[in-house]
């Protein structure tokens, strides 16, 4: 099974208000930390409505035996300026035949209860996990709380979760 | 049974990483934080089982480190078949005592991972092995991520969960038997 992460990052540029940063170079992928050139190092960047930042780092992957799935997980950041960035993990399967079988996610946002999803295996997973987490986001984070931008975080974790299946390939 | 665990396999499936500890662990960075992963101790084998322990770190420098270890069993197929983990968040004496997760005991629907087996020509004992390693690394994820996201706001020691997911499937893909 693979993981093509240029499909991953050229898929979520595709979706409306999605707007992925310099996506000519590389396909939007780029080393966080200029001097380390490790894979798990590159990142991608980009903007919703043009005013709210999110970052998501290279998918992690591990295989299972013979093909017959794929764990991926990854680390998402709205990035909040002066502010601690809001962490958004997820963590999906993909069956032998490369079909989305399972997710979680949560949600860490400083100063604030964590949001976790339930373990997701049935139905349309994307679409639970972003009600799930929409379930908890509150209407008015306060001065310094990005409320737009948390706003957001659940269609950040469903156009990540279709980017990632569009990377998936048996 | 004439069990083998296959350390450079097991290497082979952290991108980047590094030996370390005089070669008892190896090293590799995901995102913005480093992890350890020791190499397996305490082999205890029988005629039909396999038992290996794993230490885990989640470094955090001039602080102690976060610590898991695992304690994994493998059957006659060398599917996994239990996990134990204990947790302890360095400095903040946070910590999961000793639990156990038994695959047979989930009850997960897993029913689009077994779907796919048979139209993508996957043998009955992998299946089953895969199967058994998903029930046991998704119950470990939700339950251990119930507890830890109330510690703390570092994504780093959030992280830690899914790498050690990552290596208990990894630790089981270079088991054979």
């Amino acid at each position: 099974m693979n993981f093509n992460y240029n499909t991953f990052s050229s898929t979520l540029d595709t979706y409306d208000d999605v707007d992925v940063k310099h996506s000519s170079t590389n396909n939007g992928w780029f080393y966080k930390d200029s001097k380390d050139d490790s894979d798990f190092n590159l990142v991608v960047e980009y903007s919703y409505d043009d005013d709210h930042n999110y970052r998501t780092w290279r998918q992690e992957l591990t295989t299972m035996e013979g093909n017959s799935g794929m764990l991926v997980s990854t680390k998402i950041d709205h990035i909040r300026g002066e502010n601690q960035d809001d962490h958004l993990i997820l963590m999906a399967c993909y069956n032998a035949v490369g079909v989305i079988c399972y997710a979680q996610a949560f949600v860490q946002m400083k100063n604030e209860d964590p949001i976790q999803t339930d373990v997701i295996t049935t139905g349309d997973i994307p679409d639970q996990i972003h009600d799930q987490i929409q379930a908890h986001i509150k209407d008015d984070y306060g001065i310094n709380g990005s409320t737009d931008g948390r706003k957001k975080i659940p269609h950040i974790a469903k156009v990540n979760l279709y980017s990632m299946a569009a990377a998936v390939s048996v | 049974m004439n069990y083998t665990f296959n350390k450079t396999t097991f290497r082979s499936f952290y991108p980047d990483c590094e030996e370390t500890k005089d070669g008892t662990a190896i090293e590799y960075k995901v995102e913005d934080s480093n992890y350890r992963v020791y190499y397996p101790t305490n082999v205890v084998k029988t005629s039909t089982t396999m038992q290996m322990t794993v230490q885990l770190d989640h470094i955090r420098g001039g602080a102690t480190d976060d610590h898991v270890i695992l304690v994994l069993n493998y059957d006659d197929k060398a599917h996994l078949s239990s996990v134990s983990y204990t947790w302890e968040a360095g400095n903040d004496g946070y910590q999961i005592p000793e639990t156990l997760i038994k695959a047979v005991d989930i009850a997960f629907d897993v029913a689009g991972l077994l779907g796919a087996f048979e139209t993508a020509g996957i043998s009955e004992e992998v299946a089953e092995g895969t199967k058994e390693v998903f029930d046991v690394c998704c119950k470990a994820y939700n339950d251990i991520s119930k507890i830890v996201v109330k510690w703390s706001d570092n994504g780093g020691r959030m992280y830690f969960i899914p790498v050690v997911c990552h290596s208990i499937i990894r630790l089981t893909n270079s088991v054979s038997v």
